[in-house]
Parts: C-alpha cells; sequence; structure tokens
C-alpha cells in the first residue's frame, strides 16, 4: 500500500480531544430514569462450603428493592460460558459448571456470592453487611504442584482431582534431537501471574424493557458481539432481542475479551426487575476477580551442537489456570506451544501442558496471551544456551535465526510464517548501539566493581488472529462503509477499538481511498444494533483483519464510484482517476467531480448507469488465510547496583517490524505501551496469594506498577516487512512491545550478574531477590 | 501472620491477670471494642472495629479464654467477620513475675481473609504491633488506678504513656 496523503502520516489520535475534556461516555457516565445499583458480596474464603446465607435483614433494608443468591438463579441463569472445551482439541478435559452466584461452594477470594439491589449504590454496599453467610472453611490449593499432590483439597469434587486438562503438541523427533545432541541446556521458567490492570475497570448497566421484550447491556468489552451471543444463551432470549454496546472503553489488554458472571447477572436482574441496574466493578474487585494472566511453571530442555546450533526444544509445563475457566483460559497455554519454535530454524520440538485448578482468579488473554511466555523461554534459554557453551549470545542468536530467503516458513509447530527478515532487523538494532564498545566498557566497569548488562530479544509473535479455522469462535472481520448522499462517509466495523486508535488509523484509510477530508469520516463501532456482527478487538487483529475487511468494502464503493463518475463524465469506469480528492478522466482534471457530486447522484438515482443499484453503502466479511507474524530485536543495557541490588535501564533500543504501517504515531504508542508493560512483568508485577488462597496484592499499594521514570527514553526504529495475509500488507502491533521486552530485559540483568555465577533469575527482578544473589 | 512479642507492665501478676480476664476492663483496654459481653463461662461475644491501611471495618465474633492457670498462663482464641474480611487468631498468653512487675510473652497466629487481607499486607504486622501496645498500655493504666477512678484510652493516651514509658 503507498504512502499517499494520510496513510504512513503521523496523524495524531482523533478520539483523544474528547477523551482528555472528559467529553466520552464510559458506562458508568450512562445514566437511566429509575436506575438500580448492584453491590456484590463477594467469598472472603478462597475455599469454603457455603451453610446458609441469611438475606432477611438486608431485604428489609430500606431501599433494598431485591437480593440474589445462588440458588436463585442456578436453575434460571446460564453458566459464564467458555469457548474452548472442544473434546477433540483437549480429550478428557474437566469442565466445572461455573455459575454467576457461587452454588454450595466458594472455590476463590472474590467469588461472587450474593447481588444486592438497592435505590443507590451507597444503600447496597451498606446492605452487604447485612448479609450474613455461614461459611465452613476448605483447605486451599494455590499452585500446580500442590494440586497435584497427594490428598490435596479438591476443588469440584465430581472430578475427584485438580487436573483440569492435558495438552500436548510436538513436531520433528526431540526424543533423539535430545539423545543426539552434543549438549542437552535446561532451565526451568515461572512465569508469574499478572493482573491486567485496565485504568477503567469492568462495568455493565443493563435495562430490560417489558413492551418489546429487549435487553440493552452496556459493556466495558473488547467483544460486543461475542457477549451478545453468549448473553442470548446464558438468559434464554432471542439473539435479536439482546442489544450490547461497548460505550467508551477505557483499556482492556485482553481482560475484556471475556464474558463475565456479572454480565449475565445484570441481565438476569434487570430482567427479573423491569428496570434498570448498574454495577461498577471497584478496583479491588478488579484485582481478585477479573481475569490474571500467565501462571505457567514449566521446564525447557533444548538440544545444541558444540557450535551453537539448536536442534530442538522441549517444554513440560504446569499452567495453574484458577478455580473456573473463563471464556478462553484453555486456549491461552496453547499458543506458547505454537511460538515455541520463536524465530529459529530448528525443527524438533514437543509440549507437554497439564493444567490445574486452583483456589485463584480464572488466567485468560492478557497482552500477549500465550506468546510472551513463549518468548520469554525460547529468548532466555538462547541465552542459557550461550552461557553454557561460552558463547556471546548474539552468536547463537545469528546461528539460529530463520534466514530472510527461507520464507514462508513452517515451523517445527507447523506454522506457516507469512514473511520476515529476521537479521535485517537484528542488523538494524546492532547497528544502533556500538556493541563492542560496550562490551568492552563492562568488562572496564566490572574491575570498579560496577556491573553492566547487554540484553537481547530477537522475537517474532502470532498476530492478525486468526483464520477462522484456528480460532475458537469465528477469526474473520467485517465492515460496513456508506457514503451519505451529502459525501460524509460512515464506517461501521465489527472490531471493538478501546484505545488503540482506529477511530484515527481507518479515517485515514478512508480519506485516501475514496478521496475525502478526513474530518468528514466517522468510524463507529461497538453497537449490536448499528453494527453487522463482528468479532472485536484482541490478538493484535483489528488493523490486519478488521482493516483489512474495511479496505476491501472500501474498495467496493470506490469501484461504483468509479463507474458513476465514467457515466456523468461520458468515460469508461477504467479511465477514472482520483487525486486531490477530486474524481476525473484521466488527462482531463478541470472536469472533476468530488465524492459528494458522486455519492449524490447515487442517491437520487435518475442518472445512474444501466442497471447499477442506487445507494452508496458496502459491506465486507474479511476471512485471513493465515496469521500474521510481526517480529524485531529489542535491546537492553541495564546497570544493577551492587549496593541495593536496584537495576537502572540505561538504554533500550527496539526494532520492530509490523509490516506496513497506516500511522507511525499509533504504532509507537502501541510499542510504548507494550514495552513497559512487558518490562513491568519483568521487574516488577506479581500476583500473590498466600497459602491460604488470600491474595496479597490487592491493591496499587502491593502490586507494583510501572511509573514512567523507571525507564529511559526509547530510542526506536522499523524495518517494513510486508505481511502477504491482508491488502494492505500490515502485520499488527497490539502485542508485539509486550512480546519482545520481558526476555531482552531479563537477559541483560543475568548477563550483569554473570561474575557471581547467575545463570538464571526468576521474575520480577525485585531489588531485594538480586541484592541476594550479589551477596 | 505470625505474632510474638514481650511487654513489660509495673503490676503484679494477679492484677494484670484478673484484667484480662475482665470483661469490663478488658473491653476498655482492647482498641476498638465496641462491645464485649461474656455469654457463657470464658467466652465473650465481641463487636470491634479495626483499620489496617485503607481498610476500615467493624467485626463481630467471640473471644474464648481457654487453658487458664491463673495467675501465668491462658489461651485465647479469636473469631470475628465483617464486610471487610475475617480475622482468626489463636494466642498463648504466659505472665511471669520480674521485679515488682510482670513480663507478658505472648505469640500467636492470626490467619485474615477478604479484603483486609489483600490490602497493605506490609501494614499488618506494624498494625497488630501497634495494637498490642495499646493493650497493654492501657491494661497497666487500668491496673495502676484507684478502685472507682475511671481510665481514658485512645490513640492520645497511648502516644502519651509511649512517651512517658520512653522517658523512663
Amino acid at each position: 500500500m503507498p504512502i499517499s496523503k494520510t496513510v504512513g502520516a503521523r496523524i495524531k489520535r482523533r478520539e483523544d480531544p474528547r477523551l482528555i475534556q472528559g467529553l466520552a461516555q464510559y458506562v458508568d457516565d450512562i445514566k437511566l430514569v429509575d436506575i438500580l445499583h448492584v453491590a456484590i458480596l463477594r467469598s472472603p474464603y478462597a475455599h469454603a462450603r457455603i451453610l446458609s446465607i441469611n438475606t432477611d435483614t438486608a431485604r428489609s433494608h430500606p431501599g433494598v428493592v431485591a437480593v440474589v443468591t445462588g440458588d436463585d438463579i442456578k436453575d434460571k441463569l446460564g453458566t459464564v460460558p467458555c469457548a474452548t472445551t472442544d473434546p477433540e482439541g483437549f480429550p478428557g478435559m474437566k469442565v466445572p459448571p461455573h455459575y454467576c452466584l457461587a452454588v454450595e461452594k466458594v472455590r476463590l477470594v472474590g467469588e461472587p456470592v450474593v447481588a444486592v439491589v438497592a435505590e443507590d449504590k451507597y444503600i447496597a454496599q451498606d446492605a452487604l453487611d447485612l448479609v450474613e453467610v455461614d461459611y465452613d472453611p476448605l483447605d486451599a490449593v494455590t499452585s500446580s504442584e500442590d494440586a497435584l499432590a497427594e490428598g490435596a483439597p479438591i476443588l469440584h469434587e465430581q472430578f475427584g482431582t485438580n487436573q483440569a486438562f492435558t495438552w500436548s503438541l510436538a513436531g520433528g523427533n526431540i526424543d533423539a534431537a535430545l539423545a543426539e545432541a552434543d549438549k542437552v541446556v535446561k532451565q526451568k521458567f515461572v512465569h508469574q501471574r499478572l493482573a491486567p490492570n485496565a485504568i477503567e475497570p469492568r462495568g455493565v448497566l443493563a435495562n430490560y424493557e417489558a413492551g418489546d421484550g429487549q435487553l440493552t447491556l452496556w459493556s466495558s468489552t473488547q467483544i460486543p458481539h461475542l457477549l451478545r451471543t453468549q448473553l442470548s444463551v446464558m438468559l434464554g432470549m432471542a439473539e435479536n432481542r439482546v442489544r450490547v454496546i461497548a460505550p467508551e472503553v477505557g483499556g482492556g489488554f485482553g481482560s475484556k475479551l471475556n464474558v463475565y458472571a456479572e454480565e449475565g447477572l445484570l441481565g438476569y436482574i434487570s430482567r427479573e426487575l423491569n428496570r434498570p441496574v448498574k454495577w461498577i466493578e471497584g478496583r479491588r474487585e478488579n484485582m481478585m476477580h477479573t481475569i490474571h494472566g500467565r501462571d505457567q511453571t514449566g521446564d525447557v530442555e533444548v538440544a545444541v551442537k558444540n557450535d551453537g546450533t539448536i536442534t530442538g526444544l522441549k517444554y513440560t509445563v504446569m499452567a495453574d489456570v484458577g478455580a473456573y475457566y473463563q471464556l478462553l483460559t484453555p486456549a491461552i497455554p496453547t499458543l506458547t506451544g505454537l511460538m515455541l519454535c520463536g524465530c529459529y530454524r530448528f525443527q524438533n520440538v514437543a509440549m507437554n501442558l497439564t493444567a490445574t485448578f486452583s483456589n485463584k482468579m480464572a488466567t485468560d488473554a492478557y497482552r500477549g496471551a500465550g506468546r510472551p511466555e513463549a518468548t520469554y523461554l525460547v529468548e532466555r534459554i538462547v541465552d542459557c544456551v550461550a552461557h553454557d557453551l561460552n558463547m556471546d549470545p548474539l552468536e547463537v542468536r545469528r546461528k539460529n535465526l530463520i534466514g530472510a530467503d527461507e520464507f514462508p516458513f513452517t515451523t517445527g509447530t507447523a506454522l506457516a510464517y507469512d514473511s520476515g527478515d529476521y537479521t535485517t532487523a537484528l542488523d538494524k538494532a546492532m547497528g544502533m548501539i556500538d556493541y563492542d564498545a560496550l562490551r568492552k566498557e563492562q568488562a572496564e566497569l566490572r574491575e570498579q566493581g560496577r556491573y553492566l548488562g547487554i540484553g537481547l530479544s530477537t522475537y517474532v509473535e502470532i498476530c492478525g488472529m486468526g483464520p477462522s479455522a484456528a480460532m475458537p469462535a469465528g477469526g474473520w472481520e467485517s465492515s460496513t462503509v456508506r457514503v451519505d448522499p451529502t459525501g460524509k462517509v460512515t464506517v461501521l466495523t465489527g472490531v471493538s477499538p478501546h484505545g488503540q486508535g482506529q477511530e484515527t488509523s481507518f479515517a485515514q484509510m478512508i480519506a485516501d481511498g475514496l478521496g475525502v477530508d478526513i474530518d468528514d469520516v466517522k468510524i463507529v463501532h461497538g453497537d449490536t444494533e448499528i453494527v453487522q456482527y463482528g468479532i472485536g478487538t484482541f490478538g493484535s487483529r483489528a488493523m490486519a483483519v478488521g482493516g483489512a475487511a474495511l479496505h476491501i468494502a472500501m474498495e467496493k464503493i470506490r469501484e461504483k464510484a468509479n463507474k458513476i463518475a465514467a457515466h456523468l463524465l461520458e468515460a469508461n469506469p477504467q479511465d477514472i482517476v482520483m487525486d486531490d480528492n477530486m474524481y476525473f478522466v484521466q488527462g482531463n482534471p478541470d472536469n472533476a467531480l468530488s465524492m459528494a457530486d458522486i455519492s449524490t447522484t447515487a442517491h437520487v438515482g435518475v442518472n445512474l448507469p444501466e442497471g447499477l443499484e442506487p445507494g452508496m453503502a458496502e459491506t465486507h466479511f474479511f476471512e485471513p488465510s493465515n496469521f500474521t507474524y510481526p517480529f524485531g530485536t529489542h535491546i537492553a543495557v541495564v546497570e544493577v547496583s551492587a549496593d541495593t541490588g536496584e537495576i537502572e535501564i540505561k538504554r533500550y533500543i527496539a526494532v520492530d517490524d509490523c509490516g506496513n504501517i497506516i500511522n507511525p504515531l499509533l504504532v509507537e504508542g502501541q510499542l510504548h505501551g507494550g514495552i513497559v508493560q512487558g518490562l513491568s512483568q519483568a521487574l516488577f508485577e506479581e500476583v500473590v496469594y498466600d497459602e491460604g488462597g488470600q491474595m496479597l496484592s490487592g491493591s496499587f499499594m502491593d502490586y507494583a506498577l510501572p511509573r514512567a521514570h523507571h525507564f529511559p527514553r526509547f530510542e526506536m526504529d522499523n524495518t517494513i516487512t510486508p505481511s502477504p495475509v491482508n491488502p494492505m500488507g500490515v502485520k499488527g502491533v497490539g502485542e508485539a512491545g509486550t512480546i519482545g521486552s520481558t526476555p531482552c530485559i531479563v537477559n541483560a540483568v543475568v548477563d550483569a550478574l554473570k561474575p557471581f555465577g547467575v545463570g538464571h533469575i526468576d521474575m520480577p527482578l525485585r531489588p531485594e531477590k538480586i541484592w541476594r544473589l550479589m551477596q | 501472620m505470625k505474632i510474638q512479642g514481650k511487654y513489660t507492665i509495673n503490676v503484679n501478676p494477679e492484677r494484670v491477670f484478673e484484667i484480662l480476664t475482665d470483661p469490663e476492663a478488658l473491653g476498655r483496654c482492647m482498641p476498638g471494642t465496641q462491645e464485649l459481653t461474656l455469654t457463657e463461662e470464658n467466652t465473650y461475644s465481641l463487636a470491634i472495629t479495626a483499620g489496617v491501611g485503607a481498610i476500615k471495618g467493624s467485626y463481630k465474633g467471640t473471644v474464648k479464654l481457654d487453658d487458664l492457670r491463673p495467675p501465668e498462663h491462658y489461651r485465647m482464641i479469636v473469631e470475628v467477620k465483617g464486610k471487610t474480611g475475617f480475622v482468626k487468631g489463636e494466642g498463648e498468653i504466659d505472665l511471669a513475675t520480674e521485679g515488682d512487675g510482670t513480663q507478658i510473652t505472648y505469640s500467636g497466629n492470626v490467619q485474615m481473609g477478604g479484603p483486609v487481607a489483600s490490602v497493605g499486607q506490609r501494614l499488618h504486622s506494624s498494625t497488630a504491633k501497634l495494637m498490642t501496645r495499646q493493650l497493654f498500655g492501657a491494661i497497666e493504666a487500668e491496673a495502676k488506678a484507684a478502685p472507682g477512678e475511671e481510665v481514658k484510652h485512645g490513640v492520645v493516651r497511648d502516644i502519651m504513656r509511649t512517651v512517658k514509658r520512653k522517658k523512663q
């Protein structure tokens, strides 16, 4: 796609003025007449039997309208859905019922037990105090190891075990590779549990109108259409009587790519009471009961030759998935499996996964979703190989990287990488530092008792999700382009952006493609009653799949515009060109038409080419032929303080390749945020439960989020390797930074601590941990 | 969470033991106590307010005394719950004569759940320490008071007592 007027330009986000002026409407900003407020009583126990619930006092409290328990809903409201329980994909999988309010037992701290509905939110909160729940506490399970130990308390007694499912993947012959290897390098890796922490917590407003039997549900969600389908199932309502609206959504990072108990519950309560009801999640509720990410612990073994060639990789891993499944819980660790080869050539690979239940929140998609785990272990083990063979990590990478001439490349895990040029990205990043000088400086500083570390990460990730055949619920995306009689353009997109900036990038595409002013383009999303069915925004797919649907719908409009212009200008459609927002016959720019002229003609309908439909609206449903595979090289230079164990990031270099770029400003924004989140996993973040299953990291005093002062100015550049999978040649960039950065910083810190004989450190790299290693 | 410590009071063990097992006096001494009533032998119902960091809440439950060997030992079992979670604790209290006074040695295990556990974990042991100091300080003041004299307790009193002790 050639860069023309706006595509490829650094255009500021058109959505920002309303956001920074407080003019945007989030769920909590929406007010309806007669609204009621819901507060949820949550379990203080990680694991307990519910002996009795007494709601009498709460019910008679002035202002309380209803009190709902698990017994009230268990036969009337469907369970929280999981889309990935296909017995073919996961033979023998245990699928526990996941009620919207706990029935008989609670299995994690924060599990919803009772919902109180009141005239205002303060009364609802106060009335929670009046509900008496008698629990019989049970022992808790808080790790995969404990879950499978003999005599462990069983979460879901009907299964007789805490093993949730197993999954394996194999390509080539890993056993032979390990047996024939000059050396087998092994390392255990822990991917700690993280909380996504979107700036806006979740929130739901449900309004059932008995007159036409219609439920409208506003939710802070990434997937309004998928939510609509699931709600219709949960509530037993016809899907065309359910309307879901995702208004302004304040970030998600995957945590809102889900269907939550509260969404079903609010729909149910509104229908029962025939009044609008609202629930807004508190920050502590968000920590406890919005999905978590990661939580894998596994052993990696790689087969290597003495020259550093990697011939195979085996990953034996336990995933602690929490107490219940959420929408995509089981699928996440399988994505780790797919990306186990990273950007390397080796073909022998195997993964054996055991997933276990525990008294913790469900894990699910958090920015990167399974792929950060893969990139981390692959990029760390490459450094371990270098360490064990006494080679430079750069040299090991160069030896194993897939060459640019090898694409399309089929990995040991049977993925067909669309396009790539890993060496060029690596070279470009290396060109931004003086590697030899840094190594020299490192040696000199070590003499003075100062510890400099240099870390590399050459990552590839799987994006643009994805072909429907590889997805649990459709991988295509939709777009409608409509031109008004006056020439203004409205786009209805099935993706539901919540911070990614598609209102800007999609408008850029339309402005260039149809020859209209960018201010004359409106992007509509998130309302299932207005927008044709779509899949949603996640998996770095909004541009790569949603943008492709838009591009093709736009091409259809363009074709129609050419036909009408040709008719009006008495020429052939193929001779019509568009330049500077005017359509004319090639070589005759003086006799030109605007999109408004053409669209007026299309709508008036009296002067159209023979057989052409009136109107100006086209829809396209785009099915991608493959995933896309963005990649890049990150380099971190750190200094570790021997006195305090603190890590100073001195330089951070990122060369990323996300294919063609529609808006460099948006791409940089995504990369900045992504890199920060990835570094934050490496350095700060961890959800901690104690042995009893109590969450110890329940507030921002205890769960460390990064601040701007923790990071240097990122030095960024890119290479461009277009993807053949979509007409714009884009790859997607939403998760790249998160995926590439985590191993980079750990590699740098381990490199710094080499004089202390340190070969690996588990994340997060807290100063205390580092300091102890240096003593 | 494990708690343990020692505290010396300038009053003999018999008198300390008496206050520690007198619901009225103990109710006055325990910070935040709103109600402490004997319900059966050695069992009390308790209503208390306490704050850990940003989590302030009221709790209701029971206090049980067990293994009573006046004036040197008893065991205390506390179970309270409220909107902000639950607290379960069990502790051994030993009193020994030290000069003219009493050395109180306490050790126990406290389990917390719900919001109170999830917030300000780092504050728990310091909060427990503070509350214990307030309790014993108050007991000492109570024990030294003349019969019938009304003793005032609270945060300000506690600070004043602590300063006074440090001066001594």
